[in-house]
């Protein structure tokens, strides 16, 4: 197995191959300029981006390119899906939180400064309207989306399709959105340490994963102060405000990587209960909740992505 | 003559109908009355309601590894857990 690194979109990027290292450098460059792309279209921090061009025209017609379509479709299905649970039009509040520049920005700041609470009035992204024919998106007025990790999914899972001309098995992990493709020679499953949100030299469980997504959403890995408030970048839509969690980190497998972080998403909004009932006719799907103490919780079925630990003497 | 066949044909349908009231109500009123049915009283569940449904521990390693040291715990000998490469973080 060949692996490249890199950091793109704000996040590391780990692609994984086997084959033939010289032909694969070919895969892992194609990946490394599709990544490239996808920031530069899909970026909210640069003026200059499609999405922000997109966020700008909100209230009228906008001629996307087919990438943005698609992914802006994606989403919305998403979003009905989840029954609003997922909602990428939480820019205002992400903002208004103190996420309104990058993380590393963030990070060299001593504080982000509070900003006065302001009634929390819902966009209404469920009202977008898409003219296929001509790859046009029309936000409602007052409308702006983040589409953050949903795009990192997106890329991966394109990313994953072109190494996959390279290689049989291949898998590419945009921070935690993982698309996996083919099955490690000899192997019936990929092999993935999922990390304890606690501590990231710790994993909890080894999981193993069929073809297809996993995607991991935590509350403690994108986190600041703003005055004296920890903040953290999953917004819930109902609210306007960092999601208040039972849970440290939702993982789901999924057949694909915005099903999947969508999922994770929505998930980490609800109770115990909740995600019982919730979850019910999405019988395709998988997930893990880490609670505040480590612990792992899930249904019977979720057992089934937990690999027994191998020893070695 | 008009007239009066119309008054002898309204006095004929309210005779008629008055008749027909006055028999069904003796007929019904010496009918066999129906057996009441007797609904039983709602009987007190003795047994625990089950709570509702939660979601189940998974084991992690944390089931296998000693706190504060990578080694595992079994029966006879203490080894290694091996990690996988890849991983999955929360974004």
């Amino acid at each position: 197995m060949e692996f490249d690194e890199f950091t793109a979109m704000n996040t590391l990027i780990q692609s994984a191959a086997e084959g033939e290292p010289t032909r694969l450098q070919a895969g892992f460059e194609g990946v490394r300029q599709f990544f490239a792309d996808s920031e530069r279209r899909f970026s909210r921090f640069r003026q200059d981006s499609e999405l922000s061009r997109l966020n700008r025209a909100a209230g009228s017609w906008f001629q996307a390119s087919p990438e943005l379509f698609e992914v802006v479709q994606e989403v919305l299905d998403l979003h009905r899906l989840t029954g609003g649970l997922f909602d990428p039009s939480i820019l205002n509040a992400l903002q208004r939180a103190g996420y309104d520049r990058s993380m590393d920005e963030i990070k060299a700041l001593s504080a982000i400064p509070v900003v006065e609470p302001e009634k929390w009035v819902r966009p209404q992204f469920g009202k977008t309207q898409l003219a296929a024919k001509r790859s046009a998106i029309c936000l409602p007025k007052g409308v702006q989306i983040d589409l953050g990790g949903i795009a990192k999914g997106w890329t991966a899972a394109k990313a994953a399709a072109l190494l996959s001309y390279y290689s049989p098995a291949c898998t590419v992990n945009a921070g935690g959105d993982m698309v996996c493709v083919g099955l490690p020679q000899g192997q019936s499953a990929w092999q993935i340490s999922l990390e304890d949100p606690r501590d990231e030299q710790q994993v909890l469980a080894v999981l193993k994963i069929s073809p297809g997504a996993l995607a991991t959403t935590s509350i403690t890995r994108r986190r600041w102060m703003q005055g004296s408030q920890p903040r953290h970048h999953v917004i819930d839509p109902r609210r306007g405000q960092p999601v208040e969690s039972n849970w440290l980190s939702i993982s789901v497998y999924a057949p694909t990587a915005t099903q999947a972080e969508a999922f994770a998403k929505a998930l980490l909004m609800l109770s115990e209960a909740e995600i019982l009932a919730f979850m019910k006719p999405f019988h395709q799907l998988r997930f893990l909740a880490v609670d505040s103490t480590g612990k792992l919780w899930g249904t019977p079925q979720s057992k089934e992505i937990i690999d027994v630990p191998e020893y070695i003497q | 003559m008009q007239k009066i066949n119309k008054t002898i044909m309204h006095v004929w349908i309210s005779a008629i109908s008055l008749g027909a009231f006055v028999f069904s109500w003796v007929v019904l009123a010496h009918t066999p009355k129906p057996t009441v049915l007797v609904m039983p009283e709602p009987q007190v569940i003795q047994a625990s309601v089950p709570d509702q449904p939660g979601l189940e521990p998974i084991p992690s390693l944390n089931n296998y590894i000693k706190p504060g040291s990578s080694q595992v715990q079994t029966p006879k000998r203490s080894t290694t857990v091996v990690q996988p490469r890849l991983r999955t973080r929360g974004s």
